[in-house]
């Protein structure tokens, strides 16, 4: 009897107590050992922590602040000691820690298409679930209380709702579904089972996956045009900067792309009318039956089965596409044939080298815009022009690939 | 990680009190004029109140009277009248802040005793909010007309991100004139974007302002000689910020500022009110160069982020 008294008051004593982590890190995790914050936390690259206690109340810390707080062990709970922050960090029984990051693995998009979009993190959701009851310091290492107020909820939304999840599925709900599907978890916003990174608000009413049956029921010969990189965010940049190009003559229509917002993923889905994450080795891309002799100039995405005429040794060179304007002209003069897929690359290579609103970036759309007007004039018949997505800028260079207005709304237009 | 809650009655009972407080119950009343020791035997019966609160303890419901004053009564007998916010803290260090809204709504007594028994201390209780509001050993109260600012630790510069930002024609002028977004410029790099900002221009003028209710849609106007305005169609013209110098959200160490708002190091210092001569910073340039320093005002213009080191 006694043994086993022992052995519960052991157990008890060394009760595997843990704190979830959660937040912006790429998997969720626990702490289960004892030390400085700074030490404990050392792997996981973050600026601050909220540390929450079972009772609801709250700290966020700056990371210049970690060194400060102890977290030990009693009783089976871990609680926080400190005697150079404020008081009220020193919690009991935490049974969380939010990390922030400014680079989180997940976020959400709440997506209006004109650059108003709200970015939600793990961790901003969560720390909306508190109220801010104020900030201290003490030895001038400051920190905020909070407590517990109520579950996070997004603002409010429209009835119907475009969702995107991270394998690249478009899906309507509308709000009420929506609210039923959607919940936060530990480090990313879920619904059902899949993880959410977008919701659209009145999304761009054409979808590059449909244009691949736009194309492919085209009554009459047809130019394609690809630009690639120019998203509808740009192309109004460069209006609000008076650098208007031959585009701004046309009717131009933001586009919905594939996402990841990448050429490969959204060739593919141009070519195919599906996502790349369905992809199918099989399958016939840009495989048109309609059409007799096509062509696709340009491009070094090796997505094309034999059925289309496929020229990529014009793009080996960057900033090459003078070239694939002289190769697009040449096949147009041949009189040979009724589709032809011209696909401009300088304008990204600009700028993931230069930065998306640098000046390079800026004179490589004007020389491929010349291009676009010069081919048009020589094309007897219809044009259709498409972007295959945007591009932000991060650190000086161009980059494209999350879910936010600049990356994932691409332009589109007819020219008759 | 939804709390319980607790519901709380209470009768407020206007007893002018005869009887006595034995203790010499004490705390500080600090405000921006200075403090003033507070006894419990400076209260006249007159001030007294006896306040009924009932709460469920242990799955029963418990009743206690508590004699004390009113938070208002004590206010207006010391002529505080403008304050923001007031913060109360016990002997141990356990603070509640109350912004000025939340005091008027709620009961505020400075409970001196309680059923019939004196209490060693001051204890704060406000019926209808949780326990954790309630205060033993109310050592100190500190009346401020502004919530403490978290100094700042990482400043950006906001010129530079704006560079890498897309304009848009300013949706509130006729003229097209060109604009970024608030939005934008905050949204990589903070925690949350929401709370209360505090903005500031070139020229000394100060706002505060709410993300939700001012700051949501404002816009970042660029001018031609290298100054920005803030704007937003949810405030008055009037409350625009003209050659905008520095922004911070207030609850986090994470601050903006215009290099070209500033005349010198000294005004920069004047504004923000940082002085990175006796402080350790690193300072990272635009050109990805780190350097140890950021108090040669000649660079300031190059930096694109400076992290202060305490």
């Amino acid at each position: 009897m006694i043994k086993i008294l022992l052995l519960a008051f052991l157990l008890y004593g060394c009760s595997t107590a843990e704190i979830e982590l959660s937040g912006n890190i790429a998997n969720p995790a626990t702490i289960s050992s004892e030390g400085r914050l700074d030490s404990i936390l050392t792997s996981y690259r973050s600026e601050a922590a909220f540390l929450i206690a079972a009772d609801g109340t709250a700290a966020y810390l700056p990371a210049s602040s970690y060194p400060y707080l102890y977290l030990y062990k009693s009783d089976g709970e871990f609680h926080a000691q400190s005697d150079s922050l404020p008081a009220f960090c020193n919690l009991k029984n935490i049974s969380e820690i939010s990390l922030y990051s400014p680079a989180p693995s997940y976020s959400l998009s709440v997506l209006q298409g004109n650059q108003s979009s709200e970015i939600y993190t793990p961790f901003s959701a969560r720390l909306a679930e508190f109220r801010l009851l104020g900030a201290s310091s003490r030895y001038g290492n400051y920190a905020s209380k909070y407590e517990s107020s109520s579950p996070f909820r997004l603002p409010a939304l429209e009835d119907s709702i475009l969702t995107l999840t991270n394998d690249g599925k478009y899906i309507w709900y509308d709000r009420t579904d929506f609210s039923h599907a959607f919940s936060l978890q530990s480090n990313h916003f879920k619904l059902e089972a899949d993880t959410l990174i977008a919701i659209w608000q009145n999304p761009p009413q054409q979808d590059i996956f449909s244009l691949h049956n736009t194309i492919d029921t085209y009554p009459s010969p047809l130019l394609v045009i690809i630009i690639d990189s120019y998203g509808h965010i740009y192309h109004q940049h460069l209006a609000a900067l008076g650098e208007k190009n031959y585009l701004h003559d046309l009717d131009v229509q933001p586009l919905r792309s594939a996402y990841p917002p990448k050429s490969r993923y959204n060739i593919w889905a141009l070519g195919s009318g599906d996502r790349l994450q369905n992809r199918n080795e099989a399958r016939e891309l840009f495989n048109f039956t309609t059409f007799e002799n096509s062509v696709f100039l340009g491009g070094a995405i090796r997505l094309f089965a034999k059925e289309i005429e496929f020229v990529s040794a014009i793009d080996t060179l960057r900033y090459n596409d003078y070239a694939i304007f002289r190769q697009a002209a040449e096949r147009i003069h041949s009189d040979k044939y009724d589709l032809i897929f011209v696909h401009f690359v300088s304008i990204d290579e600009a700028g993931h080298d230069h930065g998306a609103y640098s000046i390079e970036r800026l004179e490589q759309t004007k020389l491929v815009t010349s291009y676009i007007e010069e081919l048009v004039k020589l094309w007897n018949g219809d044009v259709l022009f498409v972007s295959d997505h945007g591009m932000h800028d991060k650190d000086g260079k161009g980059t494209h690939f999350r879910a936010i207005d600049e990356d994932i709304i691409g332009i589109w237009g007819m020219i008759k | 990680m939804k709390m319980e809650t607790k519901h709380f009655g209470f009768i407020i009972i206007l007893i002018f009190l005869s009887a006595s407080i034995a203790h010499s119950q004490a705390l500080v009343l600090h405000h921006q004029s200075g403090s003033i020791d507070i006894i419990a035997e400076d209260f006249t019966d007159e001030m007294l109140t006896t306040v009924q609160t009932s709460r469920i303890l242990d799955g029963k419901e418990k009743t206690e009277l508590w004699v004390g004053i009113f938070l208002e009564h004590l206010l207006e007998a010391h002529t505080i009248a403008a304050y923001d916010e007031i913060i109360f803290t016990a002997d141990d260090g356990y603070q509640v802040r109350l912004s000025r809204q939340e005091v008027n709504s709620h009961t505020c007594l400075l409970a001196l005793r309680k059923d019939n028994q004196d209490l060693a201390s001051f204890r704060l209780v406000i019926p209808t909010l949780r326990e954790m509001y309630w205060i033993a050993e109310l050592s100190y109260i500190d009346v401020v007309e502004d919530t403490m600012l978290m100094d700042p630790n990482i400043l950006f510069s906001a010129e530079n991100i704006l560079k890498s930002l897309p304009l848009i024609i300013h949706p509130l002028s006729y003229s097209r004139q060109k604009a970024y977004l608030f939005r934008r410029l905050i949204i990589d790099y903070l925690p949350y974007t929401s709370g209360e900002y505090i903005l500031k221009g070139s020229d000394g003028l100060e706002r505060r302002l709410d993300y939700q209710s001012y700051l949501k849609n404002a816009l970042v106007i660029p001018h031609e000689d290298g100054s920005y305005d803030l704007i937003s169609p949810d405030m008055p013209a009037g409350m625009w910020i003209k050659n905008i110098a520095y922004f911070q959200n207030k609850a986090h160490g994470i601050a903006y500022f215009f290099p070209n708002a500033f005349s010198s190091y000294e005004h920069f210092s004047q504004i923000t009110g940082l002085d990175f001569h006796d402080t350790k910073t690193e300072a990272f340039t635009n050109s990805g160069k780190l350097l140890d320093k950021a108090n040669d005002w000649l660079n300031l213009n190059e930096l694109k982020k400076i992290r202060i080191i305490k």
